[in-house]
């Protein structure tokens, strides 16, 4: 092969060469035999005449050399191509609507497509990335798992012998003085050999050192590229910058694209050192792990391995950790829980179904175009052309759509991959791969491409298919022999009824999402959203060392908060709703038995100030809510949810027990109220138990602040900023955002996907409805003749109307059969991922069905018209 | 003329093969050399030996370059390539194989009883 096109080139660009060179070889081999025949003795002029007989007509060999230079398969591709062109030309019209078609099948896929590869597939951009293993708390018998407690941790790391580094982290924020305002800055606290583990070679300076997350350690850091060149402009040499108070030394920075998608947007990275407390702490988990797979051990030898540990830890510290295993997650499937690749996957099972779609539509376009060219290819074939020769002819015709729609199609990907990222809250990209920024790379390029060809071809197969078939004498004869109708049109049924099982494929799963995000966004969340403006800070423990410090600190700033205009009732509270943050303590209550080990029930903790409940709207159902008298030296009291209340109170009444909260922490704190459940972290969250404490009396430095407006929140968000900073120049806050907004970033992920499966189903019903008036209106004209000869022998209108809608309504019968098997078999999938689901959705069906029917109802509607219309002596005429 | 051998139609690419295998030639040359090895066997026009040339050259079989030639004058020379060395072995094996075939067919006497 190679050779050939290699003569063939060099023939084709060296055409004037060539041609030279040929006719200097021939004219040589003339001269030469005329010189040896003049040898020999013929005169010279007989001799020239001699040479030429003997050599026959020069001008034929040149064609002969010429013709034995050709690649055929190439001119002939070339040949289609013109001819191609020559047809498009010739109905512009189709093209573009194939062209947009196709666009619209290869872009809806390839965007799908660059979204699964670049946020499921490539999400984990570390060296050897499958041995990285993220690790758990498991709680066996619950089957629930959490973070790790340091000790743990601490026998995990020292007592295992499948991992090579085995590293712990705990997110954090942290106030940054460096710059001009202080600021929140998300990062943090890593164990030493963290980057080891994952595999990251710094940017610029050095790695923290083994012994650098011991206790009395120098303070030193690590920061992002972005922090580095936004806020500090210079050479790493001892820079030191303060974090919450404290200095510590920048050392190194990671590479620019550095991005451990489970930290978010992390900025700073600290050496996690434990004190003495946390080392003996067994009881409360804190930590995120993260380890590296010794290279030569299988998966299921760390399971055993890593099980058996937990076994012996178990043993020995019954105490807390009776029912403790640990879970084993890979990486991948860890940020796969943040992606909802479940979900991504779904997507683009839709891409295909719409590009499927597409691809039918185009096959029923060009299988009516190639009826209408039958006796163009009867001839063609009549005068030798061969079939397979017609059959290349059609593919090339069909490919050169395939520029146009490529182009397009990118072009489709690259705006809705745009368009999903900045649908996505800033806040939530942080934890999203390569910040949930989705490009058309060259992955995505060779997808559309292939894509597009694979298109190409699907659709050209029904048309060349009936290339085939063609019956020379039969076609030429008259315009189409009623078998070969026949089979074409049982063909184009089938067309039809694919599009109709795909539309309901994809119909279904939207409607369902729907449906969920509708019960998800009705739930009451127990509190107040509207008209709220939250902020979180923390107090650095260097200058608010103390109790009473902080708890002075917090007065006055609500009191300064509180005489703001606008600003209706204020409160703060350690942890909010939605605020990503919060606390769990086990409990005991008075007079109870002591539950067994691994049965001490947890709640929910928060510190409210005495206006919070007001502030955020959490309505009290029994006793009294934190007021201004339990203050630091008054008994301790505690507030608890209903849930909490009806799990352990359910015979008797609450108020007036007595809880101890917490292992460390002896005092008993007493009942006195009983508020509502508030959806905490998710506006699907089942119920949890909750309590509140008074803030006076367990003063911590993390709290979050609650302003109830009468104007829009944000307006006020300046005037926050200055309240705080009048009281302490030196402190930041941070995340100043409505109530609102933290939840509908919260609740983004399941609008976005709602959003996009219904425009999505859209699409694909609007595509499937095109199909289907194309395919019946060809129907309905195929029978125009039938028609005809029916009404001029006095069928009535109505009997024609039904006849042609019998037609579609079969289609539609079978079609919707089919797509409900495929549509509930997706719905099953789907249903785990679901808010609120039973399993009786026959709402959502019946809708599905409904829309769809409606679209095919509206499809046929303009051919059956037409049918009705028929005149009978005009189409008798005709014949 | 017409008392001469013509040649068998498909033999005149492995002749040529034969011709240039002995080595580099001019197409004038190549016509010799045939019409040395074969004793006279000939190509009913000498000029339908250039179609077969250029056909062997853009299979890659044959490879060509200018060159002068015994009366000094510019000529086109062909050689052999690998991949002609090759097919010219594989052609004359088949080509000795279907020869002793006919003959024997051709040879064989009925059978007597």
């Amino acid at each position: 092969m190679f050779p050939r096109l290699r003569s063939f080139w060099h023939t084709f660009w060296n055409r004037s060469r060539f041609e030279r060179d040929l006719d200097d070889e021939m004219r040589f081999h003339l001269e030469t035999r005329t010189g040896d025949l003049v040898r020999s003795g013929l005169p010279k002029e007989e001799a020239r005449r001699r040479a030429g007989i003997e050599f026959g007509c020069a001008e034929a060999y040149q064609d002969g050399v010429r013709e034995s230079r050709r690649v055929t398969w190439l001119e002939d591709f070339a040949q289609d191509l013109r001819y191609g062109l020559r047809v498009l030309e010739k109905s512009p019209g189709l093209m573009l609507v194939a062209v947009l078609t196709l666009a619209l099948g290869v872009g809806a896929s390839s965007w799908l497509f660059s979204m699964l590869r670049q946020w499921v597939i490539e999400a984990v951009a570390f060296p050897n990335p499958d041995r990285l293993e993220v690790l758990w708390k498991l709680e066996t018998k619950k089957g629930w798992n959490g973070p790790v407690s340091a000790p743990d941790f601490l026998d995990w790391r020292a007592r295992n012998q499948v991992f090579e580094s085995l590293s712990a982290w705990t997110s954090g924020e942290f106030n940054f003085t460096g710059g001009d305002v202080p600021e929140r800055v998300h990062g943090a606290r890593v164990s030493a050999d963290f980057f080891r583990t994952l595999g990251v070679r710094l940017a610029a300076g050095r790695d923290f050192l083994s012994g650098e997350d011991r206790p009395g350690a120098a303070h030193v850091a690590i920061i992002s590229d972005g922090l580095w060149r936004d806020r500090l402009k210079s050479e790493l040499n001892s820079q030191v910058v303060k974090l919450d108070g404290e200095p510590y030394m920048i050392i190194g920075v990671v590479p620019e694209d550095f991005h451990f998608t489970l930290m978010g947007r992390a900025n700073i990275w600290i050496p996690l050192v434990f004190t003495e407390k946390q080392r003996a702490d067994r009881g409360t988990g804190w930590l995120n792990i993260i380890g590296r797979r010794k290279p030569e051990v299988a998966q299921a030898a760390l399971e055993a391995s890593m099980s058996t540990i937990a076994r012996n830890i178990e043993e020995q510290y019954p105490d807390t950790n009776t029912n403790s295993g640990i879970l084993i997650n890979s990486l991948a499937k860890e940020i796969g829980k943040h992606v909802g690749d479940q979900a991504v996957y779904t997507a683009f099972i839709v891409g295909i179904c719409i590009a499927l779609i597409a691809c039918s539509n185009l096959a029923g376009i060009y299988l009516a175009r190639a009826l209408t060219r039958r006796k163009e290819m009867c001839v063609r074939l009549a005068l030798g052309a061969k079939r397979s020769r017609l059959a290349r002819q059609l593919l090339s015709e069909n490919a050169l759509l395939l520029p146009g729609a490529i182009a397009l199609g990118l072009l489709m990907a690259n705006l809705g991959g745009k368009w999903v990222t900045s649908a996505i809250p800033y806040e939530n990209r942080g934890y999203l791969p390569n910040y949930g920024r989705i490009t058309v790379d060259t992955a995505t390029v060779l997808y559309a491409v292939a894509i597009a060809a694979l298109s190409v071809l699907l659709f050209s197969i029904s048309p060349v298919l009936e290339g085939y078939r063609l019956n020379l004498t039969g076609a030429l004869k008259e315009s189409g022999s009623a078998t070969s109708v026949a089979r074409s049109q049982r063909l184009r049924k089938l067309l039809v009824v694919c599009q109709i099982v795909l539309a309901l494929i994809v119909l279904v799963p939207a409607g369902l999402t729907a449906k969920s995000l509708a019960i998800l966004l009705s739930a009451d969340p127990g509190f107040r959203a509207d008209h709220v403006l939250t902020t979180q800070m923390t107090l650095p423990s260097t200058k608010y060392a103390k109790n009473p410090q902080r708890l002075a600190f917090y007065n006055q700033l609500l009191e300064r908060l509180r005489n703001l205009p606008q600003v209706e009732s204020v409160g703060a509270s350690q942890h909010i709703p939605f605020g990503q943050s919060s606390s769990w303590l086990d409990f005991w209550i008075d007079g109870r038995p002591t539950p067994a080990p691994g049965e001490v029930p947890a709640t929910l903790i928060s510190a409210a100030t005495p206006g919070y409940s007001q502030a955020i709207g959490l309505s009290v159902i029994r006793g009294r809510f934190i007021t201004e008298q339990d203050g630091p030296n008054m008994f301790p009291v505690v507030v608890i949810s209903q849930t909490l209340a009806q799990r352990f109170f359910a015979h008797e009444d609450a108020l007036g027990h007595k809880l101890r909260l917490g292992r460390d922490d002896a005092t008993w704190y007493t009942i006195i109220g009983i508020v509502k459940d508030v959806k905490f972290y998710d506006l699907g969250d089942g119920p949890i138990n909750q309590s509140y404490v008074a803030f006076a009396q367990v003063p911590g430095p993390f709290m979050s602040l609650v302003l109830h407006t009468s104007t829009d929140p944000m307006t006020l968000s300046s005037a926050l900023q200055r309240a705080v900073w009048a009281l302490d120049k030196e402190q930041p806050i941070s995340s100043v955002q409505t109530l609102e907004t933290r939840i509908n970033n919260q609740e983004a992920p399941i609008r976005n996907i709602t959003q996009f499966s219904v425009y999505f189903a859209l699409l694909a019903l609007f595509l499937a409805g095109i199909g289907i008036y194309g395919v019946m209106a060809y129907l309905v004209e195929s029978r125009t003749r039938e028609i005809g000869i029916r009404i001029a022998c006095g069928a009535e209108r109505q009997n024609i109307l039904w006849l042609v809608l019998a037609g579609s309504v079969k289609l539609a019968v079978t079609g919707i059969s089919l797509g409900l098997l495929g549509a509930w078999a997706i719905a099953r999938l789907l249903m785990s991922q679901l808010y609120g689901m039973t399993t009786n959705n026959l709402d959502v069906y019946a809708l599905s069905i409904a829309v769809l029917c409606a679209a095919i109802l509206f499809a046929t509607l303009v051919p059956v018209r037409r049918a009705t219309k028929v005149d009978p002596l005009v189409v008798l005429r005709c014949e | 003329m017409s008392e001469q051998a013509q040649l068998l139609p498909g033999t005149l690419d492995l002749l040529i093969l034969k011709a240039v295998s002995l080595g580099p030639l001019h197409g004038y040359g190549v016509l010799l050399r045939i019409e040395q090895i074969t004793r006279g066997a000939l190509l009913a026009e000498q000029g339908a030996l250039y179609p077969a040339l250029s056909r062997l050259e853009h299979q890659g079989l044959l490879e060509s370059e200018w060159g002068i030639s015994d009366n000094n004058r510019r000529a086109k020379f062909y050689r052999l390539t690998a991949a002609g060395r090759r097919r010219f072995r594989e052609e004359t094996a088949s080509w000795n194989r279907l020869a002793v075939a006919i003959a024997a067919a051709l040879s064989a006497k009925p059978q007597e009883d």
